[in-house]
């Protein structure tokens, strides 16, 4: 879970029933390694820069695996499941618009978001 | 156990709903029977939260009796239930559900133009319908209050009004005034739709309050679907039976109709017995049931047309990104269009079309932004060695500029384009599944390039990147013709009422009714035509 909240600069949470299935569906040898490359080191990345920074995706290995994490998160979707589409970071990080079938409330439409 | 009632409604979509409410207020006694089960709203909405793909058809089941084509298998080949004959693939779909497809349209309601009435007269391609704009205009007005309207009084774009709408127009998005001040400068202009969508209480039903997801659910209901009218029959005294498939038309001696017969998800049949039997199955099962009923011999089909002249409005469809945002995804699906292009002089060389513009970014019509994450072909938005805020950033700025400009065409009647009852090809309780043959044409492709040319020339005002013009016509959803009206006997199904030139007590209900389809979107007219056939009933 410290891992993918370092991938979004802990802007985002993810609730753990839903990051299970995430980490379910990772290879869990190439996810051990990003994760000892990362928070598990002696100075914990909190930021996706302090990650960059750190080297770790210099690795094509644990560059793809974040890549993944950040697939699954943004989407909702893992194994052709929907893991969580309320909460998936394609909605909750526009700002401006909320997941289809909720409400902005009438008429926000009309007018250009603050 | 045999039913006996003054009239049978097949069908329980927005037609045969309308109807089976006009003739039970009227003291009729109505069964109506719908193929599918009914739905749960809330269920319904959960169930489309959980689909992968958030296609039109994604909230709602597709049972073993009443099978329903989808968008995910259009076109792939030997895949869906339709069988696909070509050389084109049909490409709109439908449901079989109580409620019918009210659940999932998107709820535009433009009339037709009075020149769509005489398209052959005034243009020499097409046909004439049997009625005027005229003969029709007061019905207009009596659907627009039945299934409730909001619309500019003030904007009749191009179709007369002889009385206001039921209430005041969708306010149009934010995105519909930066795509008007585009449109303005090369001499166009966007207009706010009419809309089956409530802006204010109407009829105890909620205001919209943007869900934006009108397709494929309202969640609350805003949106008007036939559940309104078949409530209101079935607490005036219809009787509703869903799981019902109707497959034949049972005749008297005497060449009228005695009813109908339907069959259950267990394979045991049901006849109804009825002094009126309205079909209003859709332009799909309409034709399905007559052409298998007595046998296979068909029923009401002495001119052979029934099942033919299939019609669409394809789509051509636009993605971009505008040069400034925009900020779709909010609100109903679409809410403004740019009408003028309805009523171009050059109907005689291609299809007339309507500029829809959507308010859903790129996700039509199987998508959703977290689409754009997991999408097989273009893989993911996410760059490798990206995240972050920059990622947040980035996805942010590209989907506030997503624009997508839908034309729908005008298609003209071909009488090779049509469906058969495929006794080869049965589904699981063993009724013949669609064979539908179709063409989309040349008169469609042109038009479809004159809205790929508007399309660049809006994209050019508005800045826009990444343009992509769809290189095939997506269906609209809108499935017409085949059992059109018209004056003479052997050129037309049924007579301008909606009644059958061959069975007199036989009425057909729904857009399957339309000679020609104009560019509105169907809806509205096929509801006042069945709303006309309705008050026909109810006087003989």
């Amino acid at each position: 879970m410290a891992l993918s909240e370092a991938l979004t600069d802990e802007e985002f949470s993810l609730r753990d029933e839903v990051g299970a299935q995430y980490k379910a569906a990772l290879d869990p040898a190439a996810l051990s390694r990003l994760v000892q490359a990362t928070v598990r080191t002696a100075n914990p990345p909190r930021t996706f820069n302090d990650i960059l920074r750190s080297g770790a995706l210099n690795d094509p290995t644990n560059a793809a695996t974040a890549q993944q994490i950040l697939t699954y998160w943004y989407s909702g979707l893992v194994n052709d499941k929907t893991a969580d589409y309320l909460e998936a970071l394609a909605w909750e990080s526009l700002g401006f618009a909320v997941p289809s079938s909720t409400k902005i409330g009438f008429p926000k439409w009309a007018e250009k978001p603050s | 156990m045999t039913i006996r009632t003054d009239v049978v409604v097949v069908g329980s979509g927005v037609a045969g709903a309308l109807v089976a409410d006009r003739l039970q207020r009227s003291g009729r006694s109505v069964t109506i029977l719908e193929a599918g089960p009914p739905i749960d709203r809330d269920q319904a909405v959960e169930v489309f939260r959980a689909a992968t793909a958030k296609v039109p058809e994604s909230p709602y089941p597709n049972t073993d009796w009443a099978p329903h084509p989808t968008v995910l298998e259009i076109g792939v080949p030997g895949t869906g239930y339709f069988f696909q004959n070509g050389p084109d693939p049909f490409g709109s779909t439908y449901e079989r559900i109580v409620g019918g497809t009210t659940w999932h349209w998107l709820g535009s309601c433009p009339r037709l133009l009075p020149s769509d009435f005489q398209l052959h007269t005034l243009f020499g391609v097409g046909v004439d319908w049997p009625i005027t704009y005229n003969d029709l205009e007061p019905w207009y007005v009596k659907a627009e209050h039945e299934i409730g309207v909001a619309g500019n009084d003030n904007a009749p774009q191009g179709s007369p009004r002889s009385a206001g709408f039921p209430m005041p127009a969708v306010p149009t998005s934010y995105l519909d005034k930066i795509v008007n001040q585009a449109a303005n400068r090369i001499g166009l202009k966007v207009e706010a739709t009419p809309q089956a969508r409530n802006t204010e209480t109407f009829n105890d039903r909620h205001h919209c309050v943007g869900n934006s997801n009108c397709i494929p659910i309202c969640p609350i209901g805003a949106k008007y679907d036939a559940l309104i009218h078949l409530d209101r029959a079935v607490e005036n005294g219809a009787k509703l039976i869903s799981n019902a498939v109707v497959w034949d038309v049972l005749l008297n001696a005497d060449g009228t109709a005695r009813g109908v017969v339907y069959r259950r998800p267990d394979r045991s049949d049901e006849t109804v017995l009825a002094n009126v039997v309205v079909m209003a199955a859709n332009a799909i099962e309409t034709p399905k049931i007559l052409l298998s009923a007595n046998g296979g011999r068909g029923v009401g089909n002495s001119s052979g047309l029934v099942g033919r002249n299939l019609m669409d409005h394809p789509i051509q469809l636009s993605y971009a990104l505008s040069g400034e945002p925009v900020f779709p995804q909010r609100g109903p699906l679409s809410t403004a269009g740019i009408e003028s292009t309805r009523q171009a002089a050059t109907r005689n060389l291609h299809s007339a079309f309507r500029v829809e513009i959507g308010n859903d970014g790129w996700k039509f019509p199987i998508g959703d932004p977290t689409f754009e994450f997991a999408n097989q072909s273009n893989g993911t938005f996410v760059q490798l060695r990206e995240g972050g805020n920059a990622l947040a950033q980035r996805w942010r700025d590209h989907v506030s500029k997503e624009i997508r400009f839908g034309s729908l065409m005008e298609q003209l009647p071909n009488p090779d384009n049509r469906i058969v009852p495929d006794f080869t090809r049965l589904d699981a309780i063993g009724l013949p599944r669609p064979r539908i043959s179709f063409t989309i044409g040349a008169y469609v492709r042109d038009g479809m390039a004159e809205a790929t040319a508007l399309h660049e020339r809006l994209f050019d005002q508005l800045k826009a990147t990444e343009r992509t013009h769809v290189g095939f016509p997506f269906g609209a959803g809108h499935v017409m013709g085949t059992t059109q009206m018209g004056a003479d006997p052997a050129r037309s199904v049924t007579d301008g009422d909606g009644r059958s030139h061959d069975v007199p007590n036989l009425f057909v209900a729904g857009s399957s009714l339309f000679p020609t389809v104009g560019t509105a979107n169907p809806t509205l007219t096929l509801a006042a035509l069945a709303l006309r056939t309705a008050d026909v009933i109810r006087r003989s």
